[in-house]
Order: structure tokens, then sequence, then C-alpha cells
């Protein structure tokens, strides 16, 4: 699928720097952008950076963010051929390789969509524009008088008399310069966004856009044969494997060599404290990282594992920022009726992805290629440059999917490892991290403890919520943070802050959300709606905390408190889905065996006034030993205009699901030294047997524009669930995960 | 000491001169060039490694070769040649399964072996069969269909 139809062809004449395979190329200058000093690489201002077409008609789309199996390569194809007007099969996307695709930042926040696509959108609207201005020229008649079917441009009605875009365009180049939308540092580290000269498409004229067109990657992905970074081999080609510390900030004493002699080819890889192996083959590398026995200085920098919310009020204070602040708390709190104050504890969390991080580096004295799944190819590939001493038009990056990431997660330390190993011996290297280094080092979601104060009056109005959250970052592991860094010395560390309380849907006057970010232990990163996860399930529960206190039903309770229409419908639609019976929540099973519940929760969350998601989740606990049992969940979900709605349901089950398995099971567990919940046993995810019947309403809104998907589907999930148990055990579930033992002191 | 060992894999004969204690899973990947079965844990835990021995599911990251020597292995690539087979990879295509797909490969070959035993599965049997395989995008619910799907569309048994 990818690297097919058209080439880049001023690099190809250029530089010959399109070789998507595994040579080697030089530096891309050809094309190098002139416009700001932030942008790193392919020109964003020229429009064959985004586009080519083919003599033969097929369109390639370049893009600088990557699809981690949400379906971003079907909704950017869907975007380019509903402007270009050509068959969707006809469009393929080649994405996240630094030579050849634009820098449009990080593929985070569900922002694809919204910013990833925007580019793509404007530069197969500017390229329709320019060929039909070929076409009027070829043809002799106005642009007005021809139109477009299936990538012919042919007189009004005269189809029979069209010429394609093919033939169109020949082997020329656009050779057409945009103008950003902005340059800032900012503005490109959030994704480059340009202007357009052309009418966009109206809504009411798509044709592509709202379809159900099914994913290219899928059939190959069934059969087996999908191309993951886990299968790029180079001619050359060594495995490598890491020996890791006991714990971040141990040095290495001493180590030898002598203890793998015997495996064939095997070689000890060491640069300061970062010590690995390689050799010819997989399964020698492994032995030999398992013979390896190196001495490594002790060290405890993790607090107590069953004092971690404590120690979280007790770190160092990093920045103190507000998510939101206004009115007058004092005041909403002493005009309210019923007043409460809780506390939520969340644990550090991983991202557990299935196929642990792996990467491929060939680092050679003039230059270095890295092939990763790394979620930003151009940061990634600019650390990578920099810890190795090497000028960044030397370096280059290839992304190829990784197994499932949420966030972005140890891709990226996993292509720091193979880089300093190629470097040092001089050959291709592939590392591929075992299921303890991703358990035991990805960089974590990290916890965070929270309190909610509030009150609300004698109708249920909510006139005060007062959030306050302690939390490490979320994005101390992001940049300048990669492990092998630390190892050989001379990371730079970490800056910005992330993951605070989410923006607060409610029609409350008086609110605010104090984030205390503290130092951290470990590297935490980005994991599906950072911040947002946590602090709804923190607000989620205390709505529904209130309402009981305050003797509200909880549907009524939220709905008293929303006005936006979007948020009324999401509640009212997954009422009706659920039969929510106001008058029977209150639970009465004393004496049973088994305690049957059911919770409601809303979240809203994401750029650009988010998405929403309203679920209600049914549960049954066994008494005796406070297993819970998921029976059914309803959710209704809405993000504004639809492009994909069986790709969106997709992602609405899985976050959900997701979500779930992060409520019922997950914690990362550690001693003073190290983590220690190195595999699936220690930390389990959610199974098929524990999977409930799932009755999913997409609300779609082609009069809004497209938010993102991936997260709002998700952030309530763990509410709804705590929410149901509360409603079966009579307790107030007040952290997470909700393990069977601590499920049990809640009846 | 490497050692010749013999099996069939996909219907093809295929010799390889390794280590008798080499996992399958490396033999498969590096020395076959059959990248479908994936390295998940290490640990028979997650189910990514799958592959068919004699038509039953086996973890390849902890079988060693000397184990499987003359046997017949079907990896996922092998699946398509073979009727039933199809039909599900159909299904999981008409389902459109996969987000990532990285763990879809071990869950084709527990489905295949599946219905071969149990033609027509309830969501039960299937939640039962397939729960010794993870998956972390939450696709379960598709999984689930496809199954379902797939059996429904082959003939009654």
């Amino acid at each position: 699928m990818k690297n097919s139809h058209a080439t880049r062809r001023e690099l190809m004449q250029g530089t010959g720097a399109l070789v998507v395979g595994f040579a080697l190329c030089g530096t891309v200058t050809s094309n190098a952008a002139q416009t700001s000093s932030v942008i790193r690489g392919i020109d964003p201002s020229n429009l064959d950076s985004w586009i080519a077409i083919a003599r033969d008609g097929g369109v390639t789309i370049f893009s600088g963010r990557v699809d981690l199996g949400t379906g971003t390569e079907i909704v950017l194809a869907q975007f380019a051929a509903e402007e270009l007007d050509v068959p969707v099969e006809r469009v393929s996307v080649i994405m996240g390789d630094t030579r050849v695709t634009p820098d449009q930042g990080k593929t985070t926040a569900s922002l694809n969509v919204i910013r990833g696509s925007q580019p793509i959108r404007v530069a197969a609207a500017e390229a329709r524009a320019a060929l039909l201005k070929m076409a009027s020229d070829e043809f002799g008649v106005s642009e007005a008088e021809l139109e477009v079917s299936e990538g012919i441009v042919h007189p009004i009605g005269l189809l029979h008399n069209g010429i394609s875009y093919g033939e169109l365009i020949g082997d020329k180049n656009f050779s057409i310069t945009l103008e950003l939308a902005g340059t800032t540092e900012e503005d490109i580290s959030r994704g480059v966004m340009l202007n357009t000269s052309v009418p966009l498409k109206n809504t009411e004229d798509y044709r592509v856009i709202g379809q159900s067109l099914p994913r290219p990657d899928i059939p190959a992905k069934v059969a087996g044969t999908y191309e993951y970074v886990h299968n790029v081999r180079v001619p050359g080609m060594l495995h490598g494997r890491v020996a890791r510390p006991p714990s971040m900030g141990s040095t290495l004493l001493s180590v030898s060599e002598d203890t793998i002699r015997d495996i064939p080819g095997a070689r000890m890889v060491q640069r300061n404290n970062f010590l690995g192996v390689v050799a010819p083959r997989e399964d020698d590398a492994i032995k030999a990282v398992r013979a390896l026995r190196p001495e490594w200085s002790s060290h405890e920098p993790l607090p107590e594992f069953n004092q971690i919310y404590d120690e979280l009020l007790n770190q160092p204070i990093v920045a103190d920022l507000m998510s939101y602040n206004q009115g007058d708390i004092a005041a909403g709190l002493a005009s309210g009726q019923t007043r409460l104050k809780s506390s939520y504890n969340f644990p550090f969390q991983e991202h557990a992805m299935i196929g642990p991080s792996c990467a491929v580096a060939d680092v050679r004295a003039e230059h270095a290629i890295i092939w990763s799944g790394s979620q930003w190819p151009q940061g990634d590939r600019s650390d990578i440059a920099t810890m190795l001493g090497m000028a960044l038009d030397d370096v280059q990056l290839i992304w190829h999917s990784a197994s499932g990431s949420y966030g972005r997660l140890a891709c990226d330390d996993a292509a720091a490892d193979a880089a300093i190993m190629s470097q040092i011996v001089g050959q291709p290297v592939r590392v591929q991290w075992m299921r303890d280094d991703e358990h035991g080092w990805e960089p974590l979601s990290p916890a965070m403890t929270m309190s909610i104060e509030g009150a609300c009056d004698a109708n249920g109005r909510i006139t005060a919520f007062d959030y306050l959250q302690y939390s490490p970052s979320h994005s101390t592991g992001e940049k300048g943070n990669h492990i092998a860094w630390h190892l050989i010395g001379g990371a730079p560390g970490w800056g910005r802050m992330s993951g605070g309380g989410a923006a607060l849907w409610y029609d409350c006057e008086a609110k605010r959300a104090r984030n205390i970010f503290v130092e951290p232990w470990m590297r935490g990163i980005y994991l599906r709606s950072p911040g947002g996860f946590q602090s709804i399930f923190a607000y989620e529960r205390f709505i529904d905390e209130l309402s009981v206190e305050a003797g509200f039903d909880p549907l009524a309770m939220r709905l008293n408190n929303v006005s936006d229409p979007r948020e009324r419908d999401v509640l009212q639609a997954v009422a009706e889905m659920s039969n929510w019976d106001a008058e029977a929540t209150a639970n009465d099973d004393s004496g049973r065996t088994h305690l049957t519940g059911r919770g409601i929760a809303m979240g809203r969350y994401g750029r650009e006034g988010g998405s929403i998601s309203a679920l209600v989740v049914d549960v049954t606990v066994e008494r005796d030993s406070g297993n819970i049992k998921l029976e059914r969940v309803f959710i209704a979900f809405d993000c504004g205009h639809v492009i994909n709605p069986d790709g969106l349901l997709n992602q609405v089950e899985g976050g959900l699901l997701q979500g779930l398995s992060r409520a019922l099971h997950e914690e990362v567990r550690f001693d003073r030294e190290k983590i220690t919940s190195l595999d699936w046993n220690a930390y389990p995810i959610i199974t098929f047997t524990q999977v409930p019947e799932v009755k999913t309403r997409l609300i779609s809104r082609p009069d809004l524009p497209w938010a993102s998907a991936g997260e709002a589907g998700q952030v309530a999930t763990a509410a709804a669930l705590a929410n149901a148990v509360a409603n079966a055990t009579g307790g107030q579930p007040r952290r997470l995960p909700l393990k069977p033992d601590y499920v049990k002191s809640l009846i | 000491m490497s050692e010749r060992f013999v099996l069939r894999v996909n219907a093809q004969e295929r010799a390889v001169i390794v280590e008798p204690d080499t996992p399958l899973l490396y033999v498969l990947r590096n020395d076959l060039g059959l990248d479908g079965p994936k390295f998940g844990c290490g640990l028979s835990q997650c189910g990514a490694c799958s592959v068919l021995r004699d038509g039953i599911e086996i973890r390849s990251c902890v079988t060693p070769i000397s184990a499987v020597s003359g046997s017949e292995i079907i990896t996922s690539e092998g699946l398509g040649s073979e009727p039933k087979s199809k039909a599900l990879q159909r299904a999981f295509i008409a389902e459109q399964v996969p987000q990532c797909g990285y763990c879809i490969s071990g869950m084709m070959i527990a489905a295949s072996e599946l219905l071969e035993r149990n033609p027509k599965p309830s969501t039960d049997e299937i939640k039962t069969a397939m729960n010794g395989h993870l998956c972390r995008c939450g696709a379960h619910l598709r999984i689930i269909r496809a199954i379902t799907r797939a059996a429904d569309e082959s003939e009654p048994a």
C-alpha cells in the first residue's frame, strides 16, 4: 500500500532521497524548509510536499502524522479524495517518513482529524484547482465550464471528452507555494496549518466524508502480512537487547564479556551506564543478555508503594497551575444547601502495548536512518540526532506501525537504544524490548491524588466546584528524556507540564481546578486522555456522591447542571437506551449473594470544544469475593461531524473496553528500587470473558466541525463503573483499580 | 550445538539448522521469514505468537524447535489457503476488526482452531476459547462478532 503510485519527483531528481527501502540516503536539501527556523525537513509551504499525482492517476498524500491503528490512514485518504474528486481507492498515504513527509508535530491528543487533516484538505483542494486550470488551458474553456468526475476533468456533462488528472500533470510538479496559517513554534509543534486560496467543499456536497469506508491496512493485518516496525530487517543487521539497571540512577560498577563468550557472535555493547548485547541471531541476543552479570550500584528512588498518595503531597512542587478558575468559590460553597468534600486516588498505569517496543537503527559516520514506531517522528529524530552528536540533516526517521499506542510510550526509547548500539558497533541493530523491559521501563501514566469540595442548592444546581490535584506532569518522558540518553549521560531532561484537570462542562458559576505538579519518581507520558481520565473519574464520582447526599437521581442531577443541547442529548440518549429508571436506583440487596448496581457518568474532553460521552454501566458484585461482573454498558457519543462512522465505532468501543480495563485491573506496582509488575499476571488487563454486552449510539452532527474521537469514549468509563459499584455495594469507591478486596471492603 | 530440524510449515517442507532450544517463534520469523506470529511476552501469556501445530494452538514463543520437529505448523499467513479459514479472514475484514492489529495473527489462529472443533460456538464459548488472547485496543467485541459471522456463513456442520 505504501510507496505505490507517485514518486516525489523533485527529490528523486534532486538527491535520490526517495529510496523508500533500506538504502541509506543523503541529506534532503532541495525541498528543505526556508519559511521558518522551527520547521524541520520538508517545506510545508510547497504544495508538492503534501501531494503527488502520478501519470496513472494515483494520488499520494504525504502525512507527518501517523496511524496508530486508529484509522487515520483511511480518514486522510477520505479527506483528500473528497477535495480532489477521485475514488478513495486511488489515494495512498505515506506517513511519518522524515525524508518525504512534512513536519506535522506529534500524533497525539486525538488531533489527527482536527489538525492533521487540515493541510491535506487544503493541499487537495489547491491541487484540484491547479488541475482545473491546466484543463481549462487544454480545452480552451473557462474553469467554470468544467467539472471533475473521479479524477477526470471534462466540460460539464461531457464525460467522454475528459482528460485525467494524470494526463494533465504528466511528469510535472505543481510548483505552487502555499501560505502557512502560523509559523510560531507553538503553531508548528501542534501541527502546521495552511491558508487556502480556493474554497473547500461544503458539507452538503460531501460524498466520501461521512462514509464507513474500509481501512486499507486491515486485509494485511488479518492475513498476517502487515509490515510492523518489528518486521523491518536491514542487510547486516544485528539483534540487540538491553541490560537494564535495577533502577534509574544506578551506575554500572562492573561487567565482563566473559559470560557471553560461548554464544555465537555475541558482543557486549557499553557506553557509560548504557549496557546491552548484540548477536547475529535474535535468540542468541536473548541468551546473551541473560548471561551478562553486571554489577550495579544500589539506589532506591521510589516511594513506599502503599504510601504513594501521601508521598504525592510531600513531593517538591514544580508548578502550580489552574485549568480553570472563575467565580467566588467561598460564596458558592456558602450558598449551597448540601456541601461535600471528597478525595480520590488514581494509580500509576501502563500503556501496556501487546508488542513491546522495537526499533532498527543504521548509524554510520555521516548519516543515520532509524526505523521506529514513534508517534513523533520529527521529535524523536531530532532528539536522537542530538544524542548521537550528529547534525539533524544527517539523521532520518522512517515510521512503521508499532503495536497500538495510546499516548507516546517506549517506542522512542527503543529507537534511542538501537541508535546507540548501532553507532557503537558500526552495523545496523534491531532492538526488541522484552516484556519485562516494556512493563518495567515504559514511561507511565502518573499517579494522582485529587480532592473536590463542592455544594448544590435545593434544586440540585451546583453552586461551587473546587478541584485540586497533586501529580507529576504527564509529559516528563516526552523529550530529551530517553532512558538510553540518561544512561550514556547528557540528557537535557523534561520541561512540559501536562495532565491537569479536564475542562468542567457543568454550568456552575464558581469553579476552579488547581493542578499541583510535583517532582516525578518515574518518567510519565500521556495515556489516552492524560489528566482527563483521572480528573473525570473524580468529577463524576463526586457528582454521584453529591446527588446521593442531596437526594437527587444521578441522571436528574446531571441534567440539572448542563444546558448545552449536545450534553443533554447524550445524557437523554443513554437514559433511553438503558431504560433509566429514576425510582429504581435505590438498591436493596441485603442478604443476597450477588449485588446488582447501575451507574451513570458523562465526560467532555478534547480540544476545540471536545467530544462528549455518557454511559450507563450495569454490574453484579459477588458479596463474598468482591468480584465485579460487567453486565451491560450503554454509551452515547458525540464528536461533532462523523467522518467514518464504522471507524469511529471501533474507537468508541475500544476506548470503552480499555477504560473498563484500567478501572478494574490496572495498577503499576513497585518496591523502593524498581517496578515489580513485569508481566501480564502482575499487570492484568481485561480479557474476553470479562467483556460486557455493549450498546453504542453515535450522534453525528454534520453542522459542527469534526472533533477528536479517541479519548472521549474512555474518559467517563471509570466513573460510570465506580458509580455502579457504589450503587451495588452502598459504599463509595474513591480509588482505582476496583480489585475484589477493595470492592469487598465497600460492602 | 546446532542441529537440523525438518517441519512442514504452511504446507511446505522446511529445514533449519539451529540450536534445539531455539523458540519456534524466532525460527518462523527470522529463519523462515514468516512474520505473522508476533513476539508479545515470551511467557505464553498473551497469544500474539500463536500458531497451529497439527491443528492445535500452541504458543511459539515458549515452544523449542526440538519439540515440534516433524510437525505440521500453520501460521496466520497459512490460513488463507483453506476455505474455512478464508471465511474467517473475510469475516474479520467485513467486521473491520483490527485497530493496531498486533494481536490479530494469534486471534486468527485461536479462532480457526475453535471453529474447527466447534463450528457454531455461542458467544460465551467464543469468549472462553479466546480468553487467553490479550488485546489492548479493545477489539474484543468485533472479534466476537467476526467469529460469529464466520460460523454463520460457513456450511452447517
